[in-house]
């Protein structure tokens, strides 16, 4: 969708327009799912809450200004009630330490993410970023998947652009050390059967 | 360590990109489409606010005002008496008077208090009948 046809939906939406905001719903719906989906870990309350998005979205479209990209002004309303709710719920957050496996050969992990199944890969790949800190399953979403750029990732989460670059490349590891123990077990429990 | 780094970037990206992108229920969009039925827009829009009196209004006060001292300076009249009201504010100004406190109030105070009254209750009215075509 280009900018300058979101700009006329939004127009359409608040002249009154009600079916023109489906247009928004269709093209953000999964993005923000995910995003809720993986600050919260429940698809029941992930989908409760994208849908509290998508009105809050509605109601505030008069305050939207077109100065940020409005997948940004989204994915920032999305993150902020995530973590709210999350923060609210008052959930334990597991961290995970940074043990230095740098050092272990990077294609044993990507080799046996090439042989096993899809849905085996899917996942293993999302429980591993299920156990990242929330926000750092944010970033990496955004700049991985949604390929933002670092300074739109910022302005989402709320934080500094070098904060970004911390948060990314220590998540980053932590994925990887994730992903490395996880296989390790699945190559075990392949071995013993 | 830069290439392990650039490996490990690289089997990150491709990970989260083998992850995929979550999808809500199939019935999500009637779902929000339904609540955004029930709902108005919210009512703190920008109130576009359009002045009382419009450029033309102003132009024609404008207008007015110098075409007034034009044909007051052409007729070679000096000076204007307001003496029709003269009478009003005497009265007006014999009130004071039966006040306990004696407070003597000048022609000027009366007739600037006369006129701020007067605009006063017109800017009301007017402002009034403009909330209720909002």
């Amino acid at each position: 969708m280009e900018p300058v046809s979101e700009h006329i939906i939004i127009q359409r939406i608040l002249d009154g327009d009600i079916k023109a905001f489906e247009d928004i719903v269709l093209k953000y719906q999964d993005m923000v799912y995910t995003l809720s989906y993986r600050i919260l870990k429940n698809h029941e309350e992930a989908e409760e809450l994208a849908q509290d998005v998508f009105i809050k979205i509605y109601q505030s479209l008069c305050r939207f200004n077109n100065k940020s990209k409005l997948s940004t002004w989204i994915y920032r309303i999305t993150y902020n009630k995530a973590i709210n709710k999350f923060k609210s719920q008052k959930r334990q957050i597991i961290t995970t330490e940074i043990n230095d496996k740098s050092e272990f050969n990077t294609c044993t992990v990507a080799d046996v993410l090439f042989e096993i199944s899809n849905t085996e890969k899917r996942q293993i790949i999302n429980e591993s970023i299920l156990s990242l800190p929330e926000t750092e399953r944010i970033i990496l979403t955004l700049y991985y998947f949604e390929e933002l750029p670092i300074g739109e990732v910022a302005e989402i989460v709320g934080i500094s652009k070098q904060n970004v670059k911390v948060k990314l490349f220590r998540s980053r590891q932590k994925l990887y050390n994730k992903l490395k123990d996880k296989i390790d077990q699945e190559i075990t429990e392949y071995e013993y059967n | 360590m830069n290439t392990t780094n650039d490996n490990i970037e690289g089997m990150v990206k491709t990970a989260i990109k083998m992850a995929s992108i979550e999808k809500p229920s199939d019935n999500f969009l009637n779902s929000v489409m339904d609540k955004v039925d029930g709902l108005g827009m919210e009512r703190d829009q920008k109130i576009i606010v359009n002045p009382l009196i419009t450029w033309k209004g102003w132009l024609f006060i404008g207008v007015t005002i110098i075409a007034i001292f034009a044909l007051l300076s052409f007729f070679g009249i000096s000076s204007v008496s307001l003496s029709y009201f003269d009478s009003y504010i005497d009265k007006v100004r014999s009130i004071s008077f039966s006040f306990p406190i004696s407070i003597s109030i000048s022609k000027i105070f009366l007739t600037g208090l006369f006129a701020f009254v007067f605009f006063f209750i017109i800017e009301i009215s007017l402002i009034t009948r403009r909330l209720k075509d909002i």
